[in-house]
C-alpha cells in the first residue's frame, strides 16, 4: 500500500493526524497511571511513552492488568490518579467514543464484529464521520448524507481489502470464520482512521495459517509507520513482531526492553508459566 | 359495511405512522417506552385547540406545529435516557405518561378538563375540506408513505447502520466513534414526532379529543402493536395497528364483548413473547435471515476450507 493509499485512511472530519512516519504528533504517552477496583490495586502506577511507529508488547500472567491497561488508555475507564496523553491533548477518562476519533484504536479480547452487518458495513460504521451519523442532517440533507456515505463505504473498501477480506466484503462478519473476524476488528481500525492500535489478543484462537496472515497484516501496519500496542499470549508472535516489550505483573511494569531481553530473565519467565 | 371497512383501514393507517418509529425504538434501543400514548394525545390535542379556538384547521399547518411540539417534548422525556438504561426507563416513561395526561386534565382552560374538547370543524388542506371517509384515507396515504419512505432512508443511512450496530454491542459502537446515547434520544425523537403528527390525524378524524382517551392502557396497546407486529421491521407496525387497532370489530362479530380487547390483547402479547420473539414480521425476516447467513458460511466454509475455527 503506497503512502497517498495510506492518507485515505484518515479523510477528513476524522481529525486527521499524520499517518505518518513521524508519528509524532499522535504519541500516546502514560504518565501514573493507578486504578483500583474494590481494595484490589489492578493498575499500580503505570508509566509509559509509547513510541511512534514502533509494535510494543504487552505481557504478563492473566490477571496482570493488561486489558485494565487498555481500558484506561483507549478512554472509558477513568484512572484513580495519572494522565493519558494523545497526540499532546489529555484524554484521561475521556468517553472512548471522542478518543477513537482522535485516531487511537482498539480491539476487544473478544472481538465484537457486528455479526449483523457485513464486513464492509462493519467498517463503514468506524469509518463514518459525526456528521453523517446525526439523524438530522440524515433526514433534512439527504443528498449530502448520502455522499458522505459514499467515502465512508470508500475507505471501508480500502479497509477490508488491506486485511485481505476483499472478496468476502458482502458476507456478514457473524458469518465469517474466527480468524477472519479478527482480520475484520482489525480492518474497523483503519477505517476510523486510527494512526496508534491497541490490539488485545490478536492471535488467540487461531491456528497457524491464521496466525500467519495476522502477523503479514501487523507488519505492513508497522511498514506504514503505525503505532501498535499489542497484548499477546502467543510469545511467538510477540517475538516476531514486538521491538519492544513490557512485562506487566500485578499492575506493575517488571521489565521493559527487547524480547529476546526480557524472554531471557528467569525471573519473569517463572511469573509468566507459574513455575 | 364499507363503512366499517374505511374505519379500520383509517384506524391501522393512523395508529401505523403512531408506533412506526416506536418500532424502531423498542428493536434497536431495546427500551420499552409506556409513554407513547401520551406524545400522541399531544398531538391531537394540538390540533383540537387549533380548531376549536378557530385559530385554523389546516392540516399542513397544524401537522408541523405538532411536529414541533411532539418533538419538543420527547426530546424533554427523552433525555433520561443519557442516564437511565433498558428497563429503568420503562418507569421514567410511566411517570412521563402520567405527567403528561394529568398535565393536560388539569389545565382546563386549554384541554377542557376531562371531558376534553369537541365538536369542532372539520380538517381543510389548503381550502379543500376534509369530510368523507375516502377523503381521510387519501391524506392519510401519503402521509403514511411520506414517514414510512423516511424511516427506510434512515435505516439505510449511516445512522441506521449505526442503530443495528447498537443493538448487538455498544461497547464496539463507541470503540466506533458513536455514541449510543445520542443515537438512542434521535429514535424516540423520531418516534415522538410520528406519534404526534398521528394524533392529528386521530382527532381531526373524530372530531373530539379526551385526555382518558390517552391513557395507560392506549401506551400498553401501542406497544403491543410493536411486539405482535414486529419490532425492528417497518412492516410489523402495519400488521400490529391493522389487528390490534381493530380488535373490537373482529370481536364484535364473534358477538364477543368489547371488554375482552385487553384480555386479548394480553394472551397475544404472551403468544408473542414466547413464541415470537421478533413478532409476526419477524417470521419473515429471520427466515431469509438465517437462508443468508447459511448460505454464506457454506460458501466460505467451501473456499478456504483450512481457516475453519468457530465462526
Amino acid at each position: 500500500m503506497t503512502a497517498e493509499k495510506a492518507l485515505v485512511f484518515s479523510r477528513a472530519g476524522h481529525v486527521s493526524h499524520s499517518t505518518g512516519r513521524d508519528g509524532g504528533s499522535s504519541r500516546l504517552v502514560a504518565r501514573g497511571l493507578f486504578k483500583r477496583f474494590g481494595s484490589q490495586e489492578v493498575i499500580a502506577g503505570f508509566d509509559h511513552d509509547l513510541e511512534p511507529g514502533v509494535v510494543t508488547g504487552l505481557v504478563g500472567p492473566n490477571g496482570a492488568g493488561k486489558t485494565t491497561i487498555f481500558n484506561l488508555l483507549s478512554g472509558g475507564l477513568k484512572p484513580d490518579s495519572g494522565t493519558v496523553t494523545f497526540a499532546d491533548q489529555d484524554v484521561t477518562g475521556r468517553p472512548m467514543h471522542v478518543v477513537s476519533r482522535m485516531g487511537l484504536g482498539r480491539s476487544f479480547q473478544d472481538v465484537r464484529v457486528f455479526p449483523a452487518l457485513d464486513c464492509l458495513d462493519n467498517c463503514a460504521l468506524y469509518a463514518q464521520t459525526v456528521r453523517e451519523t446525526s439523524l438530522v442532517r440524515t433526514l433534512l440533507m439527504p443528498r449530502s448524507t448520502a455522499r458522505l456515505s459514499g467515502v465512508s463505504r470508500q475507505v471501508a473498501t480500502e479497509a477490508v481489502e488491506f486485511v485481505g477480506l476483499g472478496s468476502k466484503k458482502d458476507n456478514l462478519a457473524g458469518s465469517l470464520s474466527y480468524a477472519d473476524q479478527k482480520l475484520l476488528a482489525i480492518a474497523r481500525l483503519l477505517a476510523i482512521g486510527a494512526t496508534t492500535l491497541l490490539l488485545d489478543e490478536p492471535a488467540s484462537g487461531l491456528d497457524r495459517r491464521g496466525v500467519e496472515k495476522l502477523m503479514e497484516v501487523i507488519r505492513r501496519l508497522r511498514d506504514e509507520g503505525r503505532t501498535i500496542l499489542l497484548i499477546e499470549h502467543n510469545l511467538d508472535v510477540v517475538r516476531e513482531m514486538c521491538q519492544k516489550v513490557l512485562f506487566l505483573d500485578r499492575g506493575r511494569v517488571l521489565a521493559e526492553g527487547t524480547p529476546d531481553d526480557v524472554f531471557a530473565r528467569t525471573e519473569l519467565a517463572e511469573l509468566y508459566f507459574g513455575a | 359495511m364499507i363503512y366499517i371497512i374505511q374505519t379500520i383501514v383509517i384506524y391501522s393507517l393512523t395508529y401505523s405512522i403512531a408506533v412506526m418509529g416506536l418500532s424502531l425504538v423498542v428493536g434497536y434501543s431495546q427500551i420499552f417506552v409506556l409513554s407513547q400514548a401520551a406524545v400522541f394525545g399531544v398531538g391531537s390535542f394540538t390540533y383540537a385547540v387549533m380548531s376549536s379556538r378557530n385559530i385554523t384547521s389546516d392540516l399542513l399547518i397544524v401537522i408541523p406545529v405538532a411536529i414541533v411540539i411532539g418533538g419538543l417534548l420527547s426530546l424533554v422525556t427523552g433525555l433520561p435516557l443519557f442516564r437511565l438504561g433498558g428497563d429503568y426507563y420503562i418507569v421514567a416513561s410511566l411517570a412521563f405518561q402520567y405527567v403528561i395526561i394529568q398535565g393536560l386534565v388539569n389545565w382546563t382552560s386549554v384541554s377542557g378538563g376531562p371531558p376534553g374538547l369537541f365538536g369542532f370543524s372539520s380538517p381543510s388542506i389548503l381550502g379543500w375540506n376534509i369530510t368523507s371517509n375516502m377523503d381521510f384515507i387519501y391524506v392519510l396515504v401519503p402521509i403514511l408513505v411520506l414517514a414510512l419512505g423516511s424511516l427506510l432512508w434512515v435505516r439505510r443511512m449511516p445512522y441506521g447502520r449505526a442503530l443495528v450496530a447498537m443493538a448487538d454491542d455498544e461497547a464496539a459502537l463507541a470503540a466506533g466513534g458513536v455514541k449510543a446515547d445520542s443515537l438512542r434520544v434521535g429514535v424516540f425523537v423520531l418516534a415522538g414526532t410520528l406519534a404526534a403528527v398521528a394524533g392529528v390525524l386521530f382527532t381531526s378524524f373524530l372530531n373530539v379529543a379526551s385526555p382518558g382517551d390517552y391513557g395507560i392502557s392506549e401506551s400498553i396497546l401501542m406497544i403491543s402493536m410493536v411486539l405482535v407486529g414486529g419490532s425492528r421491521s417497518l412492516i410489523g407496525p402495519f400488521i400490529g395497528a391493522l389487528f390490534l387497532s381493530s380488535l373490537p370489530y373482529w370481536l364484535n362479530l364473534v358477538n364477543w364483548s368489547v371488554y375482552m380487547t385487553g384480555v386479548v390483547t394480553g394472551v397475544l402479547l404472551l403468544l408473542v413473547a414466547f413464541f415470537l420473539p421478533d413478532g409476526v414480521a419477524g417470521l419473515a425476516t429471520s427466515w431469509v435471515h438465517r437462508r443468508r447467513m447459511h448460505e454464506q458460511s457454506r460458501q466460505a466454509s467451501s473456499v478456504e476450507p483450512s481457516l475453519g475455527g468457530q465462526s
